[in-house]
């Protein structure tokens, strides 16, 4: 298939809005990295878990099923991404609790905090897909957002909905905040501080137990955000839809510089626009291949990543 | 220090009693067979009864279910039919342990199923192996019949057959037609057959079935095509997205998919689902009058109108009940297999839907007037009939 040139536009705004969800779910994966040195494979589910809350909390609780409009929309739509924050946030700061600190009181070694995670993503995973939870199938997202109006009826070719504008500019207010927490914030000092010498961090009177479950929290939250994000763009939820955007959130965290945060996101929004538009240019069968043969090649001239791996900005 | 052991002893004991709890309710259910009868036939089903595309595998369960249930009333059979169902999910990595646990049953005497192209594939060896015939109420695929399975019986049009009538149909609307299809066995077929009737067409573009990602650089592609006319080949877990994301992107053209999008919970798109059309191999019961009381028993049994294919699938298993009239009960199964393949082979049997021939790959004998094209035309009801493509396209 030849390159249409004429779909550059359309797919770049597709790409950042991709880019953007993966950054939001990226944050989670090299936050915790930095800390701990720990690729938290259950940060997936942590995604997922937001979505779900939320289609619990609005399409079976509240019966907020139908769009609304105005203010009432903006109260609904905060209330969604707060609800789905902090249900991702406790579910991040229980796997912390349970899962991970007694195998840090007990000194384990790192292939344990590994298989841990890869086991507590599959546990939580085949959790939500019990008939008493969502079961097997896909469910229908709580249409609070209508789906039809855009606001940009042709940006670059595209026509960019309600729902993708809400995606990128929470994105966005997101990262900002989360660059402001890191390097302005005594919390965020203490997350620095356990990412450069966790040990000499303890001297210094940090409490490690506390910043790390910290650093969960609020890797936690921005990806419910995502997770609700999510649910609202393809308006399902499903058991393990956290599956390949986890992949490739920690992809691009491993692009970017794993550990570090504007690595993150640069390396989303790359991913998410390379995958995009080596859609319009090979076919996208071949979007996989092309960004995963760009991870390679990226590592083998930077092996840190685009960025390295440094935390504080 | 404690407590925590204690806590992790606990959330294991809990896990352990979920996964059993889990297990114990993945019994095979069957029914308990009359008492006046003392022999017992297995008949061994198997599909996408959960998961993705469990909206696509119940309905034709249920065609099944009530038919085995209709005959062990009515006691024609010299022994009593048991179904035994598999949930393979639709999911051809998953089906082949399934298909050898139903063969390695000792009653088993037929196959209904699979109701998928792929898992058709991956498992026809297993069946034709061991001699079982596996009539197959819904897999269209146009490779299937390719393999030299010597059990095989298809009880619907093929995709060749179908492809060319959508093609034909497509062309008969009149305009540009862009093709897309998810990379799968059946929909990468049947998108080729219909690219290849039509002629000059736009794509095709691909997504990747599982991957929601993948859907948005297609609809983009796709708006930009611009075409009057869109071919999916694929099922509605994919198509459902992608219809709704391309009515989003403000895609105007008429949207025309297949057999494996035909599925009554596709109203969960809202609007964008109005004027979206298949074609389908699948014959609709309502309004036959052979097939009132059909219709009425699946209203009864299961609260709804039968689901596509259930019909079809209804009559399969008839048809396999009309070859054990004449089998020996006495008889060793490997001897009752064997006489519901020869039956079936030189088979010439009306059902309510259609009367059913076999080819000698064990294809359906039946040319285009055998596909139907449906419309989904008011948003809150479901796909309705609009006739036999071939009255459409002339």
């Amino acid at each position: 298939m030849e390159c249409n040139f004429g779909l550059f536009g359309p797919q770049v705004v597709t790409g950042l809005i991709l880019g953007f969800l993966y950054a939001l779910i990226a944050l989670g994966y090299t936050m915790v990295y930095g800390v701990l040195k720990l690729i938290n494979f259950a940060h997936d589910v942590i995604f997922a878990t937001g979505g779900i809350a939320v289609f619990y909390a609005f399409g079976m609780w509240f019966g907020i099923t139908e769009p609304v409009s105005g203010v009432e929309l903006l109260l609904v739509v905060g209330l969604s991404l707060l609800i789905g924050g902090i249900a991702s946030s406790l579910s991040a700061a229980v796997l912390e609790r349970f899962a991970y600190r007694p195998l840090r009181r007990r000194n384990a070694a790192r292939l344990s905090y590994l298989i841990t995670a890869i086991g507590a993503s599959f546990f939580m995973t085949y959790m939500y897909q019990q008939n008493f939870l969502l079961g097997p199938g896909r469910r229908p997202f709580p249409n609070y957002m209508s789906r039809q109006s855009a606001v940009f009826e042709d940006l670059l070719g595209t026509r960019v909905t309600d729902i993708m504008f809400l995606l990128v500019i929470t994105s966005i207010v997101c990262l900002i905040v989360l660059d402001r927490i890191i390097n302005q914030t005594r919390t965020g000092r203490s997350i620095r501080a356990l990412s450069e010498d966790i040990t000499a961090a303890q001297l210094m009177g940090v409490n490690v137990d506390r910043v790390i479950v910290t650093t969960f929290v609020i890797g936690g939250f921005f990806a419910g955000i995502a997770g609700v994000l999510y649910g609202l763009r393809t308006g399902s939820v499903e058991f393990n839809m956290g599956f390949f955007p986890g992949l490739k959130a920690f992809t691009a965290a491993v692009l970017g510089g794993i550990g570090n945060i504007r690595g993150a996101v640069l390396g989303a929004v790359m991913l998410g626009l390379i995958e995009s538009v080596s859609s319009v240019c090979i076919g996208s069968e071949w979007r996989n291949v092309v960004a995963f043969s760009v991870l390679v090649l990226v590592l083998v001239f930077r092996p840190t990543g685009l960025l390295g791996e440094r935390m504080g900005g | 220090m404690k407590k925590s052991r204690w806590l992790a002893l606990l959330a294991l004991l809990s896990a352990v009693m979920l996964l059993a709890a889990a297990c114990g309710g993945d019994d095979d259910d069957g029914d308990a067979g009359a008492e006046d009868v003392d022999c017992n036939w297995v008949i061994g089903t198997m599909g996408a009864l959960s998961g993705d595309n469990a909206t696509i595998g119940q309905p034709i369960f249920q065609g099944i279910e009530y038919a085995v249930e209709e005959l062990n009333e009515a006691g024609e059979l010299p022994c009593t039919l048991e179904l035994v169902d598999e949930d393979s999910q639709g999911d051809p990595a998953q089906a082949p342990p399934l298909a050898q646990s139903l063969v390695e049953n000792e009653e088993l005497v037929a196959i209904v199923g699979p109701y998928f192209s792929g898992e058709t594939l991956a498992t026809g060896e297993i069946f034709s192996e061991s001699g079982v015939a596996f009539v197959c109420p819904s897999c269209t695929g146009a490779t299937i019949d390719d393999q030299g399975y010597e059990t095989f019986f298809r009880a619907v049009a093929d995709d060749d057959v179908q492809g060319e009538v959508a093609g034909q149909y497509l062309t008969s609307l009149g305009g540009s037609v862009a093709i897309a299809h998810d990379n799968q066995d059946y929909s990468k077929g049947l998108a080729d057959a219909v690219a290849k009737t039509v002629g000059d067409t736009e794509g095709p573009f691909i997504i990747s079935p599982g991957e929601e990602d993948s859907i948005p650089p297609v609809v983009t592609q796709i708006v930009d095509a611009g075409t009057d006319l869109l071919f999916y080949g694929g099922y509605s877990a994919e198509a459902k997205p992608l219809v709704q994301q391309l009515r989003e992107a403000g895609y105007e053209g008429t949207i025309v998919s297949d057999d494996g999008a035909k599925d009554s919970t596709f109203g969960e798109i809202g609007d964008a689902v109005e004027g979206l059309q298949v074609t389908c191999p699948c014959v609709d019961p309502l309004g036959i009058p052979e097939a009132e009381a059909f219709v009425s028993g699946i209203n009864e049994t299961y609260d709804r109108d039968p689901g596509t294919f259930a019909a079809d699938a209804y009559d399969a298993t008839n048809l396999v009940a009309e070859a054990l009239k004449e089998a020996d009960p006495e008889g060793a199964v490997e001897d009752v297999r064997v006489s519901v393949v020869e039956y079936l082979r030189d088979a010439n049997y009306t059902g309510i839907t259609k009367t059913y021939q076999f080819t000698e790959t064990g294809n359906l004998d039946v040319g285009p007037e055998a596909v139907y094209v449906y419309e989904w035309s008011t948003p809150d009801e479901d796909f309705v009939s609009l006739g036999p493509a071939s009255e459409l396209i002339e």
